[in-house]
C-alpha cells in the first residue's frame, strides 16, 4: 500500500498536530469542565464515530451492493449520484424536521 | 504479505460495492482536497468568531469592514454545511481502509491510525453539532461553542498529521494502482472494475468521475439550499435555510424576544435612562435627551453567530458623541450592559476602535420606525463588524470595563 513513506520532516507536522490536539483536549477537559462537560462531550464524539462507522457507512455499503448487483454500471452511477444529492439534502433537513 | 482468506472471505462483500475508481487513492485526494478547503475556511472563520467573542488582551479586532462578521460567519456556516456531503463522500471513499489487514503494520502506521480517531470523530461531531446549533436544537448538556471550539483544534491537529502521513498522495504523487488496491487480501478482487479493468478500460475513471460529480452536485445543492440565510441573492432559492433573516418584527429576525429576556416592563418603563459610567463620572440620558441629540442614519448588517444576516437601516446617536461629551478616554475598553440579567450575552465588550467608530450607534429606530420591543426598545447597540450577540438590546448602561 504505502509505496511512499512519509518524508522525515513530516514528523514535525505530526508533532505540531499532536500539540493542537492537546490544546483542544485541554480546552475540553481542563479549562472549563462545567461548560464543556467532558464526559458528555466524549460520549458525543464516540457516538458520532460509532453511528457513522457502525450504521451509516454499512448501510451505504449495502445500498451500494444492491446497486452493483441490480444495475448496469452506467445506470448505477446515475442512481448513485442522484441518491447522494438526495441524502445530502435529507441530512440537511433532518434537524429541522426532528427537532422537538 | 500474509494471506488471510478467512477474513477476506468474510469481508468480501464490503469490497464488492466499491468499484475501484471511486475508492482509490486518487479519489481520496480529489475529495480530500475539496474537504480540506471547506475545513480550512470553517476553521479560520470559526477562529475569527472566537476572537470576536473572546478578545485577546493584546489583540483588538478592527471595527471594519462593516460587513466583516457578516461575511466570515456566513462563510463559516456555508463552508461547514458544504463539508457535510464532502465528509460523507470522503469517508465512503476510504471506508474499506477501516478493515485493512493487518490492522497495524508498524509503529508509524499505529500513530497514523490512532490520529484518525480524533479526525473522523471530530469532523463528524463538528458538522453534527454545528448543524443542530443553527436550527437551535441543543440536545446535549454542554455549552455548544466551547466544545465546538475544542474539537475544532483536535480536527485541525489531526488533519495536519493526516496530510503529513499522506504527503505524497496529497502532492499528487500517487503510486499508480493496478485497477484495484485490495485491502483485505493481496490480489485484486473479482469485482467488475477489477476483473474487467482491461476489457472495460475507463471504468475506474467513470466511477471516479461519477463520485466527483455526485460530491460536487451535493455540495452545490446543500449550499444553494441554505446560503440564502446570508446571501440576499439566494434568499428566495434557499428552501432549507435554517433561518429566514427577514422574518420577524419590522422585517428582521429576532433570536431573543423581550419576553424571553424578561425585560418587558423595564424596557417600557417611562422612567428608563441610559447610564454612561466612566469611573466615578456618571452621566444619565433620558429617552428625550437621546432623541433630541443629532441623529445618524447607517445601513448596517445584523449578523448572527448562527450565520444568518440581513442589512437594515438604523437611526440613532453615534456612541462616540456620548463618549466625547462625557470625556471618556479614547483608549478605554467599554462594556454595553442590557436591562436583561443573568444571561451569558446580556453584556458585550467594545474595544476602542469599535467604541469610537462613527458607525457604532445607540439605535432608536429601525428602517425609520421606532425599534420594536423585540429589537431592543428603547435603545440598542448596533455597530459594524460585530457578532449579533454583541449588538446588545435594551441598553441600560455603557461603562468602562
Ligand atoms: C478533513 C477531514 C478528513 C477526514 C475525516 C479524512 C479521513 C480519512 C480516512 C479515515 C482515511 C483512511 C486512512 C487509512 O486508514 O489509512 C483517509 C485516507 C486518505 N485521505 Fe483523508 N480525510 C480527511 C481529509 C483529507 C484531505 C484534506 C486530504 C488531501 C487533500 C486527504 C487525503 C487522503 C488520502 C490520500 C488518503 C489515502 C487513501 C488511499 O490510499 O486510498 N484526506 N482519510
Ligand atoms: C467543518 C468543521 C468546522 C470547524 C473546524 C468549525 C470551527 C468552529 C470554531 C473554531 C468556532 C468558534 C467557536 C468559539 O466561538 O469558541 C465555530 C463556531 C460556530 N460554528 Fe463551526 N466549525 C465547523 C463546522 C460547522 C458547521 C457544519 C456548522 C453549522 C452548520 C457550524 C456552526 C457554527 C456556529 C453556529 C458557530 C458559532 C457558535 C457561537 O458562537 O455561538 N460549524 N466553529
Amino acid at each position: 500500500m504505502n509505496a511512499h513513506r512519509m518524508p522525515r520532516a513530516g514528523w514535525v507536522v505530526v508533532a505540531a498536530g499532536v500539540l493542537a490536539i492537546g490544546w483542544g483536549l485541554w480546552q475540553l477537559v481542563v479549562v472549563a469542565p462545567s461548560a464543556t462537560r467532558p464526559v458528555a462531550a466524549a460520549a458525543w464524539l464516540a457516538g458520532a464515530l460509532i453511528v457513522h462507522d457502525g450504521v451509516i457507512a454499512p448501510v451505504a455499503v449495502l445500498v451500494g451492493l444492491l446497486l452493483v448487483r441490480s444495475l448496469t454500471p452506467r445506470s448505477r452511477r446515475l442512481v448513485a449520484v442522484l441518491a447522494f444529492v438526495a441524502v445530502s439534502l435529507l441530512v440537511l433537513a433532518l434537524p429541522g424536521l426532528l427537532r422537538p | 504479505m500474509i494471506e488471510l482468506p478467512s477474513a477476506r472471505a468474510v469481508l468480501h462483500p464490503v469490497d464488492e460495492p466499491f468499484p475501484p475508481g471511486a475508492h482509490d487513492t486518487r479519489s481520496a485526494v480529489t475529495i480530500g482536497r475539496l474537504l480540506g478547503i471547506a475545513v480550512a475556511v470553517a476553521f479560520v472563520t470559526g477562529m475569527i468568531s472566537h476572537l470576536h467573542q473572546h478578545p485577546l488582551g493584546w489583540l483588538d479586532l478592527p471595527s471594519r469592514p462593516v460587513w466583516g462578521y457578516r461575511v466570515t460567519q456566513g462563510l463559516h456556516v456555508i463552508a461547514g454545511i458544504a463539508a457535510i456531503p464532502l465528509l460523507l463522500a470522503k469517508l465512503w471513499v476510504v471506508y474499506r481502509h477501516l478493515f485493512v489487514w493487518p490492522p497495524v503494520r508498524d509503529a508509524a502506521h499505529a500513530v497514523e491510525r490512532l490520529l484518525l480517531v480524533p479526525l473522523v470523530a471530530g469532523m463528524l461531531f463538528e458538522v453534527t453539532s454545528g448543524l443542530l446549533n443553527v436550527v437551535r436544537w441543543y440536545p446535549w448538556p454542554f455549552f455548544f461553542p466551547r466544545v465546538h471550539y475544542g474539537v475544532a483544534w483536535m480536527v485541525v491537529g489531526s488533519l495536519a498529521a493526516h496530510l503529513a502521513f499522506k504527503w505524497w498522495a496529497v502532492c499528487g504523487r500517487i503510486p499508480e494502482p493496478v485497477a484495484a488496491q485490495p485491502v483485505l487480501g493481496d490480489e485484486p478482487l473479482a469485482s467488475p472494475g477489477a476483473a474487467g479493468a482491461a476489457g472495460a478500460a475507463g471504468a475506474p475513471d467513470a466511477d471516479r468521475r461519477a463520485l466527483l460529480i455526485g460530491a460536487l452536485a451535493s455540495t452545490a445543492a446543500v449550499t444553494l439550499a441554505t446560503a440564502g440565510q446570508t446571501v440576499p441573492a439566494l434568499h428566495a432559492i434557499s428552501a432549507l435555510k435554517p433561518r429566514d433573516p427577514l422574518a420577524g418584527p419590522q422585517g428582521l429576525a429576532v433570536n431573543r424576544t423581550a419576553s424571553a429576556a424578561g425585560v418587558r416592563s423595564a424596557a417600557l418603563d417611562p422612567g428608563w435612562q441610559l447610564t454612561l459610567a466612566a469611573g466615578d463620572r456618571v452621566t444619565r440620558f433620558t429617552l428625550a435627551d437621546l432623541v433630541a441629540m443629532p441623529q445618524q442614519v447607517a445601513r448596517l448588517p445584523l449578523a448572527c453567530v448562527e450565520g444568518w444576516s440581513a442589512e437594515a437601516e438604523w437611526t440613532g446617536v453615534p456612541l462616540r458623541a456620548l463618549l466625547s461629551a462625557a470625556g471618556v478616554p479614547a483608549d478605554a475598553h467599554l462594556r454595553a450592559v442590557s436591562l436583561e440579567r443573568n444571561w451569558l450575552y446580556a453584556n458585550s465588550p467594545l474595544n476602542p476602535a469599535q467604541a469610537w467608530d462613527p458607525l457604532t450607534l445607540l439605535a432608536l429606530r429601525l428602517d425609520g420606525e421606532p425599534l420594536d420591543l423585540d429589537h431592543g426598545y428603547p435603545l440598542r447597540l448596533i455597530g459594524p463588524n460585530r457578532p449579533g450577540v454583541h449588538q446588545t438590546k435594551w441598553l441600560e448602561r455603557i461603562e468602562v470595563a
